[in-house]
This record gives structure tokens, sequence and C-alpha cells, in this order.
């Protein structure tokens, strides 16, 4: 009987030898928006990840003779003949006649060509590596691609940066918060009784708590000598604190689903101890649940950062992040003559964007027994 | 086959009704096994047989220690001596676990399905350290695996990739990989298609022949359980109601239950004449009619039936029968 | 043929293909066949049969991935004795709306799926009389529709059919939310009723009550029905004619009674020795060898050809095998008659 159907395709014997992250990865791949958004979302951690290599210079750099410089576009060619290499065009600093502020001007006739891999000044890739190549640079002058700000600062550069901080900060917020959603919701879901009870009211407790002022007190019980790191971290801390509910209410769930399928009483009566259970059964059944999860709620971190340091409860300069960012491009100077000091705000939109497509691919992806049970 | 390996005296499953909310308040309980006592002898097969809510799924669990049990006795003759199986607790319950198993009536959900079938059937082994070593383990889920004429090539693959009935046969060498003296096997053909069910049985009594264990058979099928069963033993809201050598109890079935399970069998036959349909449903098992719990449908019932529950008594040898006028009654 | 002239519902070659992540999977091939009035026709199969599919595609319930296939044909006579053609309707036709519950009703497997949760049992009911007044000769007023659903409630063997009537759908128990549904399907007295395993979820005893009250409003209302089922013993039971599915094709058909006794198909024939007897005695059965494949493995020739002991090798696994009359409406797809009808 159980030799039926001889001649199995290589293509069917591989699905048969799938494992469940095979199964998810082959239904994944078939969500094209999926696709596209973790590709975006891998750039955008890349970028942050090697930010001091890919910005030209220091987020704290000033240039003084390019003050509210608009973005500097390469170009390949203009009335002066075409050039294989890029070019941006040299500035000069005037004082206007008038107010005597100074105002910085093109030079069409200086070109100043775009170079890769330019020595710049020296720096730390992730905080070890000591190096001095940086990505791109031009040979004279400076190279301003998104514009500057009221400082002279690059902006491309701080936006490097920027977006390590706020994806780090979204990073080490929704991993405290799985962590507090698993053990909560751990103990919640196997438990069950009244200590699941209990637990379950204690979170409710914590989301009738409305969040902007939850967060305003948190962050304003931040000592003010403390240091940037200190306030990253308590930051994350804050995040995380407030994120677990949610989550810690969906893990509940999944486990007490879980419990009660006949395998896991299978497991049991074959003798496995609880821990056998949660560790061959109960934590791969939702593993793939779980990175959903965090993806999904990944979004909700960032824009919580970016909200917070916007109002200016979160972090603080010389610290850079999207809502730091976006807090210095809020006046009115800078909406009617610096519109570029707006980019960051892209950034935002299109990384939460991308972790929600992403999302939703993946939790279309997450069970792929789902539909093959009938 | 006179030595009993199983005996079960008095058995009863109550499970607490609560309110909601805080408080949780017992509000009552349902009698999901009401006084069981049955009787597994070596290498014999009884089949129990019941409507939803007869409690026939809850007691083969009892047995199995998989439901909290409120009353009564499981005692287990093994070798190496009697064993008081509702005594156990803890670490000695979980290594008695080896001498009684379960196959379950749902092939997809009771195979975890990201595990790899090897990893299924010898999730018992390793659970209970049986195997002294991998090597062990393999050997012994291969022999098992061929027995339940499983291709031992498919042992690398996930059950997604098998159909019901391929399935079943993995969940019955699972029960099976830790030589059990006693299996329980929950309506283990009745989600299988009708062209799939006599291979699992046939397999079933092919394994019983040459590993000699002893099954209870739980099943809603009457026409199923006349294949495979030696003994029959008919539930009716936590009870059994008549018990008897299955040749017997289908010639001459004494309860008017019996009766009209049997009537109430479709027969390719079309046109039978004199059929005992029954009225109305099985009662709430959390309110359990007085006296004998069939006689809100029984169509024979007397007031005698109201007040005084009937016991399970001998009408002939070995045919046990609980109704007050069986002699009556009998065809 | 002359039962053509008579027949309410005449398909032919009905086909249906499903979209899947691997492409297009036949679920249904080719099936025919003809109902007439007040008749009961058996559709029985194993897991991937088609037998439900092609039911559903009857009243266009198919889900959005399904497609049916050009060629496939489905003529309902209405009640006003025009003819309709199914299969040419687009799935959002109004005319559909007047098919579905005026001249077709449907029953499940389970009942919860027929109601509503949150309207009661009554207004559910009312809800289809207000919704098809050409089906029950004109529009009623609230209390003439109260009246007959109270009336339908108590010929399904309803206690208490006023105070059901007030009741919602969870308030009922099993058997009463089964019998429920029927007078829910039957209060619009539709030409054709499609009986989806109205029994398989049930118990025995549960069972035998509703095969019966079936049979008896059948017969009482003079409708057809087509009863889906993989029980051959309910086919026994209920059917006049069967038709018996495999893989989406019909490999035997003809009177009921005709076909099993005398089953001819390899299939027909080991499905009913599979099939346990209520006979104490234990012996090995007969199984049917193999595994039903999935339906997107369906093997070439004849579906069937993989598990069958009278195989012929060359002939069976390459075409498909001619359907032959055997006797008066029996028919069999299968080459081991094609030869005997050919000499």
């Amino acid at each position: 009987m159980a030799e039926e159907r001889g001649g199995l395709g290589a293509e069917e014997l591989r699905y048969y030898t799938a494992s469940q992250w095979q199964l998810i990865w082959w239904r994944f791949r078939r969500h094209r928006g999926a696709l596209v958004g973790a590709w975006v979302l891998l750039v955008l951690a890349f970028m942050g990840a090697f930010a001091p290599f890919i910005a030209p210079y220091s987020g704290t750099a000033r240039d003084r003779d390019y003050v509210y410089g608009p973005p500097q576009i390469p170009r390949f060619w203009d009335e002066n003949g075409f050039s294989l290499r890029p070019f941006v065009y040299g500035v000069k600093t005037e004082r206007d006649p008038v107010t005597l502020r100074k105002i910085a001007r093109v030079d069409r006739d200086q070109r100043r060509y775009l170079r890769f891999f330019v020595e710049g000044e020296p720096y730390r890739l992730f905080g070890l590596i000591p190096m001095r190549v940086r990505l791109f640079g031009v040979e004279e002058g400076k190279i301003h691609l998104f514009g500057t700000d009221e400082l002279g600062r690059d902006l491309f550069s701080r936006l490097m940066f920027a977006t390590g901080t706020s994806l780090s900060i979204g990073v080490l917020g929704v991993l405290i918060a799985e962590f507090l959603a698993l053990v909560i919701g751990g103990i919640a879901g196997y438990f069950g009784g009244w200590i699941d009870y209990g637990i379950q009211r204690l979170t409710e407790v914590v989301r009738v708590v409305p969040v902007i002022p939850l967060y305003m007190g948190l962050a304003a019980a931040f000592p003010p000598e403390w240091s940037n790191v200190q306030v990253y971290f308590a930051m994350t801390l804050v995040l995380g604190l407030v994120g677990w509910p949610t989550l810690a209410r969906r893990v509940r769930s999944h486990l007490l689903a879980q419990r009660r399928e006949d395998y896991v009483l299978a497991a049991e009566l074959a003798g496995a101890r609880p821990a056998w259970v949660i560790r061959r059964h109960l934590l791969p059944s939702f593993t793939s649940y779980i990175i959903v999860d965090v993806v999904i709620s990944f979004p909700y971190m960032v824009l919580s950062e970016t909200a917070l340091s916007f109002i200016g409860l979160g972090l603080r300069p010389p610290t850079i992040s999207w809502g730091i960012l976006l807090q210095e491009a809020q006046n009115v100077r800078a909406i009617e003559q610096a519109p570029w000091l707006f980019i960051p705000a892209v950034f935002v939109i299109v990384a939460v964007l991308a972790f929600t497509v992403l999302g939703d691919g993946l939790r279309d992806a997450a069970d792929p027994y789902a539909v093959s049970r009938r | 086959m006179s030595a009993p390996l199983v005996e079960v005296e008095g058995l009863a499953v109550r499970f607490p009704v609560h309110s909601r909310g805080l408080f949780r308040r017992r509000v009552g309980q349902i009698h999901a096994v009401d006084g069981v006592d049955l009787r597994l002898e070596r290498g014999e097969t009884v089949g129990l047989v019941g409507e939803s809510g007869s409690g026939k799924t809850t007691l083969g669990r009892a047995i199995l220690r998989a439901v909290p049990v409120s009353e009564g006795r499981i005692r287990f003759h093994l070798e190496e001596g009697e064993v008081d199986v509702l005594a156990l607790a803890g670490e000695r319950l979980r290594r008695f676990r080896r001498h009684m198993q379960l196959v379950f009536q749902d092939p997809y959900a009771s195979l975890d399905p990201r595990m790899t079938v090897r990893d299924i059937i010898a999730e018992p082994l390793e659970a209970l350290g049986l195997a002294a070593s991998r090597a062990e383990v393999d050997e012994r889920v291969r022999e098992i695996a061929q027995r339940c004429r499983i291709n031992v090539e498919y042992l690398r693959r996930f059950p997604h990739a098998f159909s019901g009935g391929q399935r079943q046969r993995i969940g019955i060498a699972r029960a099976l990989v830790c030589n059990p003296e006693f299996l329980v096997l929950d309506e283990p053909v009745s989600a299988l298609d009708v062209s799939i069910q006599a291979d699992i049985l046939n397999l079933l009594m092919d394994l019983q022949d040459s590993f000699g264990t002893t099954y209870l058979f739980i099943t809603h099928d009457l026409a199923v359980v006349g294949q495979i069963a030696r003994r029959v033993a008919v539930m009716y809201l936590g009870r059994i109601v008549e018990l008897a050598p299955t040749e017997e109890l289908f010639q001459r079935p004494l309860h008017p239950y019996t009766r009209a399970l049997f009537s109430a069998i479709p027969s390719l036959e079309p046109g039978r004449s004199e059929r005992l349909v029954l009225a109305g449903e099985v009662p709430d098992p959390a309110h359990p009619p007085s006296g004998c719990r069939f006689h809100t449908r029984c169509p024979f019932a007397r007031p005698r039936c109201r007040e005084e529950p009937p016991e399970l008594r001998a009408l002939a040898p070995d045919h046990l029968v609980a109704c007050h006028f069986a002699e009556e009654l009998a065809p | 043929m002359s039962a053509a002239a008579a027949a309410l519902l005449r398909v032919r070659d009905l086909t249906v293909d499903f979209r899947t992540d691997e492409g297009w999977v036949r679920a249904v091939e080719e099936v025919g066949f003809d109902l007439r009035p007040g008749r009961t026709l058996g559709l029985v199969g194993e897991s991937g049969s088609g037998k439900s599919v092609s039911t559903r595609a009857l009243v266009r319930l198919l889900p959005a991935s399904a497609r049916i296939a050009p060629g496939s044909s489905m003529r309902f006579r209405l009640r006003s004795g025009e003819e309709m053609e199914i299969a040419a309707l687009s799935p959002r036709d109004r005319r559909l709306r007047r098919l579905r519950g005026g001249e077709i009703a449907l029953i499940f497997q389970e009942p919860m799926a027929a109601f509503s949760p949150v309207y009661t049992i009554g207004h559910q009911m009312c809800e289809a009389l207000f919704a098809h007044p050409e089906a029950v000769g004109g529009r009623l007023s609230r209390a003439e529709a109260r009246e007959r659903a109270v009336e339908m409630l108590a010929r399904v063997g309803i206690a208490n059919p006023a105070l059901r009537f007030d009741q919602y759908p969870f308030e009922l128990s099993g058997g009463m939310r089964q019998r429920a549904m029927i007078a829910l399907a039957l209060i619009t007295r539709p030409q054709l009723l499609i009986a989806d395993e109205p029994t398989t979820a049930l118990d025995v005893t549960l069972q035998a009550q509703i095969l019966d009250l079936m049979q008896e409003l059948r017969a009482e209302f003079g409708m057809a029905m087509i009863f889906i089922t993989h029980d051959m013993a309910v086919i026994a039971q209920i059917a006049d004619e069967v038709a018996v599915m495999y893989l989406g094709r019909i490999v035997e058909s003809g009177p009921a009674r005709e076909v099993l006794r005398r089953p001819k198909h390899p299939y027909t024939q080991a499905l009913l020795r599979a099939l346990p007897r209520p006979e104490a005695g234990r012996r090995r059965l007969v199984p049917v060898p193999g595994d039903i494949p999935s339906p997107r493995e369906r093997p070439a020739g004849c579906p069937f050809h993989p598990r069958c002991a009278h195989r012929l090798p060359g002939r069976c696994d390459r075409a498909l095998p001619p359907v032959v009359e055997v006797g008066d409406g029996h028919r069999v797809a299968c080459v081991l008659f094609a030869e005997e009808g050919g000499r």
C-alpha cells in the first residue's frame, strides 16, 4: 500500500520534505508587495548600519559656506559641456547688501566632481573599526545632496545617522516589548486559571492608560543630566513598557489555542515533560506568529519615537533621529524657505509603509498549514 | 485469555461548570462518566459505542489519565505486577505512560505539522528515554513504520505531504512504538473516506495479532465495531447500558437503546420493516434525567423507569444489560 | 431521450476549474445528468470527488477562484415554464436571486451556516417569504407570513413552533436546528432541494429521524432533490437515482436500486465491498488499494485506473473510458463494458 505512485518528481519531493520555514518562504516569495517592502527595509537598515560610511560628513559638521542651502543634484552636463563624472556646482558665500545676511550663491563655472571611496574625516564603523574611507565625496569644497539646515549641517548625512538611531530604537523597543509579552503572555496562556485572569486584568489596566500622557510622564522623568546614551536606552525601555500588552494578548491566545491541539495532548500522553512540550511543540508553533507580530508592531515603535522626539519629549540633540530632524523642521522659515528639511518625513512614511506591506505578506505566509487542512 | 489487563471499577468523571467572572463559582457539574465498570482482557478488543454526549471519549481518556478522574479505581495487571493507575502521579505517572497510548480521531490535528514523520513516531521513545541511542531510536522507528505499512522513505517528510489514511498510520505507529500493552482508539476511522477505512481497520487487526495489544475501540458506528471487537459496551449519558460479546449483541440486543441504534443504521436494502426510530435527542449531561437516563426517549418507559436507576445485570452469561424490563422486552 | 423532455434540470458537460497557486485544477469534469420533478438523485463520492462543487455550480455559489468552463450547460425549468441556462448567467445576475431560495433551496451539513445568528428563526423565515413573492403566490402580510412560518416549523416536527418562531438559532438543540434549517429551505416551496451531507454530522438516531422527515416532505411537496453524501447506505434509503463520482467525474449512474444491487464500475463495487456491514464477526475487509489522489494529481485516462484491480494496461491509462449503457438508464464509464457492448 505504501508504494503508490512511483516516480515522484524532484519538485514534489522537495515539497514533501519542506520544513515549515521553507513553506513560509515559498508562500512569502509570491507576495510581491511584501518583497518590495522587505527590500526597502533592508536598504534602510543598511543605510543606518553603515551611516558613517555612506554619509560624507559627520552629523554635526557645519558648512559655514552653505547655510540653508538647497539640495545639490549631481549632473552630467550643462551649458559648459558634458562630463562622464557627475558634478555639482561650487558655492560662494556673499553678504546680502541689504540685510547683511550671508547667502550662498551657486557658481556655475566651478564644478565639483563626485568621487567614490574618498578619504574623509576619521570615524569608527559600528563604533569599533577606525576608518577614513567614505562612500562618496567631492575633491574640493563640500557636497550636500539633500541640502543643509540653519547651521549648515549636511541633511543627507544627518538623515543616515537618524535612520540608524530610529530603526535601532524601534528594534530594541520591540525586543523589550516582545520579551515582556512572551513572559507575561506565556505565563497567562500556559497556566491559565486565576493567574491568567489576574494578568489579563493587569494588561487591561496598562492598555487603558492613554499613551501620550504616559509617554510624557515617563519621558519627563528622565533627569536632564542624563547622557544621550542613557536617554536613548531609557526611551527604548519606555517604548517597550508601553508596547507589551497588545503583544502579550496575542501570545496568550496563540498559546491557549495551541495547547488544546491534539498533538500537544499526544505529546503529553507520550510521556513528554512540560519543558519538552514547550520546546518541541508550543514555541515552534508560534515563532512565525511572533515574527509577524514584531514586524507589525515595529512601525508603531518608530512612530512613537518620532512623535515623542518631535514634541521634544524624546531624544535630544545632539542625538539625531527622524523625530529630531522633523522637530528642527518645525518652524515657519523652514516651511517657507527650506522645504527640503521635510525629506526625513518621506523616509518615515516609506519605512512605515514598507513595514506594513511586509507584515501583511508575512501574516499570509506565516501559517502554511492553514490552507492545506480541509 | 482470562486474566484481565485493565480493570475499571465505579469510574466517574465530573466536570465542574463555573460561572463567569472573577469569582468563578461552581454552578453545577456535568456527569460525563458516571459509575462505569469495565474489564479488558489481555489481547482482546472491546468496542465502546455511543452517540455524542455519551461520555465514551471521556471514559477512554480517563483510563489514560488524560482527564481528571473524580471517583473509582483503575488497575493494570502487568507482568511486573498490579498497578493502581489512579495512585500514580508526577514522574511515576509519566513513566507509566509507555504502557498505555491513544490513537486520535483527527489525523490532521494530532500530528505536529512542524515535525518530520520520523520525529513524530520517535516522540514517545525520546520523551520517555526508552532508547539508548539515536541509532536505536531510528531502528525502532523504521521497524514500527514498516509494520504500519509506512514507506520508510517517507520518514524524512512532513505530515503535510500525506493523506488522511497515511496520517492515521503515522498516528498508530507513534502509539505503538513504545510497545504499550493497552491502546485506546478514539474513533480512528471516522474521519476517513470509506475506501480508506477498511485498510486502517485491517491494519489494526494485523497489528493486534502480532503484538497482542489490548484495544479499547471507541466509535459511534456499530457496523465498524462489529468487524473488529470481541465484546461491545454501549454507553448512554455516561453509563454503560449494555455489554455483551459482539455476536450475542448483534443477534439479541436487549436494551431498547441498543435496539434503536441498530435500527437507525441505514441499510443498503431499502424499505425494511419494523424500525425503532427514537424521538428527541440526547438530554443535556449537566441535567441528566432521574432514574433510568434513557427513559425520556424510551418507547417502553414505565413509571418505575423514572424513579429507579436500573442496575447493570447479567441476563445471560456475559450479557449485561441495565434495563428493568429487559426480560419482557426481549424479542 | 423522452425523460429529457420532462426534465426539471438537465446538466451537460459541466466542468469547473479552480485557480490555485500551482495553476488551474479541475474539480469537476464533464458531469451530466437529468433530474425529473419529484425525483431524488443521490450524488455519492469520497473527498475530492467534486460532488459538492458541482451542486454549488448549480446555484452559482462557487468561490471567486472557480470558473465554469465554456461548453458547460445547466438548463433549469422555472415555475413559469421558461427554461433558464444557469451556466450562461453572470454571477451577479438578478435572476440568480430568484433562483436561489425561490426555485432551488440548499441545506448543509452545518445548520448554523444557513442561519444568521443575529435574527430570530421566524424573522429569517419571513424574510425568505417576502423575498420570493413569485414563489409563494404574491405579497404576504406580516401576519400571513408568520402563520405560514409557524405552520412550516410544526410540519418539520418542531414542538412549540410559535415559541421557536421567536427564538435565535443558538437557542435550539442540534436536531432542532437541523429541522429549522429544513423549514427555512422549504418555506418557499422550491422545485429543487439540494441537500449537501445534511446528516453526516448527526448521530445515527438523529440521522434516521431527519432522513425520514426529508422523505416525507419530498413526497408531500412534490419537489425534486439532489442528495449529496459519502454514504452508500444513506443513498439506498433516500435516492431514486444515483450518480457515483470519483475525482470530478461520474463513473456510474442509474436507478439507485439497480446500481446498488448490480454495481458495474470497479470503483462502485470496491466502495460497496469496503463498507462495513452491521454484522458481528471479526474478519478482514476488502479495502480499495491506494489513496485517493489529490485533484491536482489527476491520473491520465480513467481517473480510477491506478487503484483498479481490473485495469487494462495501455488502455485505462491512455484514454478516458467511453460511457456505456448497460441497463435501463444504467450507465458506466469503463472500458470493460465498452468491449462487451461492442460485441
